[in-house]
């Protein structure tokens, strides 16, 4: 599990927002039919803030 | 694609990742020599070579099955949030700031102890693996993502590299009067710009100013960042 796990933190920085927030922008940018852009910009922006709020390392 | 913005970037981020695998090496030359140290750092070099010589056309043959942009687009915008994210924290005091002096201190104090059972090679080859493995990481999704601008990309990581090797050879000290976290703020915000612009045109998003839409991005992240720097100072305060 510890590979796994660095692997993790290696890739996402250990944030659990940032995934799950690139995940919504992605879902917003295939899905929605209009605004795509402004809302996956949006989508991002509010995932670098967001994570900045997580467990501080 | 903008070559200068490809090339400060991984000239940014290899060089705050030398200037942390310096001081490693350094410790490493003061305890068990030059050679070791140098053993070391020239192994783990081979090793990074290695893995951006074979990544490369790993990633862009596997980028044929999809857009490459919707590869290597998150994995810039995660690495861009994780360095952006710690920049803030440290700016915003709520987390220590690196002390290259400090960490140079600790890594002779446990050389000398040699407590671990751990060789100087080891050490340095270690050190500069762990240092340099983001920068490669990032050369090799430049590479994929713009063959024609590998060697901008890449020459910016080598420009990185000869620069901090050049001043540490003359020093021959940490470089702890490098403005790391102001560095580490440059990397996050041009990381998160080139993943958001190659994500979005991975996803089919048509942005508004074409490439230009890049230095948008880098204003609206760093906005955003000096936002968060004072949310969290006053956070602290209160």
């Amino acid at each position: 599990m510890r590979p796994l796990r660095e692997l993790y933190d290696f890739v996402t920085g250990g944030s659990l927002v940032a995934p799950a927030g690139v995940a919504i922008a992605l879902v917003v940018a295939f899905t929605l039919p209009l605004f795509r852009e402004q809302a996956f910009a949006l989508v991002l922006l509010a995932t670098l803030a967001g994570s900045t709020f997580e467990t501080i390392r | 694609m903008n070559p200068w913005f490809l090339a400060g970037t991984t000239f940014f981020a290899s060089a705050v990742e030398f200037v942390e695998a310096a001081t490693i090496v350094l410790a490493v030359a003061s305890t068990h020599g030059a050679r070791a140290a140098l053993t070391g750092t020239l192994g783990a070099a081979a090793v990074l070579v290695a893995f951006v010589t074979i990544g490369t056309p790993l990633l862009v043959s596997a980028a044929a099955l999809a857009h490459i942009e919707l590869i290597v687009g998150p994995f810039l915008v995660l690495f861009g949030i994780a360095w952006l994210r710690k920049a803030i924290w440290r700016y915003a005091r709520r987390k220590a700031q690196h002390d290259e002096r400090a960490i140079f201190a600790r890594e002779v104090e446990q050389l000398r102890a040699g407590r671990e059972h751990r060789s100087g090679v080891a050490v340095a080859f270690q050190g500069v693996l762990v240092e340099g493995l983001e920068v490669a990481v990032i050369v090799v999704t430049f590479g994929a993502s713009t063959p024609h601008l590998v060697v901008w990309s890449a020459g910016g990581a080598l420009a990185a590299l000869a620069l901090v090797t050049i001043v540490a050879l003359a020093l021959r000290a940490p470089l702890a009067r490098v403005p790391e976290n102001a560095l580490k703020s440059i990397v996050g915000v041009m990381l998160l710009a080139l993943g958001t612009y190659w994500c979005g045109e991975g996803a089919g998003l048509i942005w508004w100013f074409g490439d230009a839409t890049l230095f948008a991005f880098v204003a609206l992240y760093a906005l955003a960042a000096a936002v968060l720097v004072e949310v969290h100072k006053r956070a602290a305060a209160a």
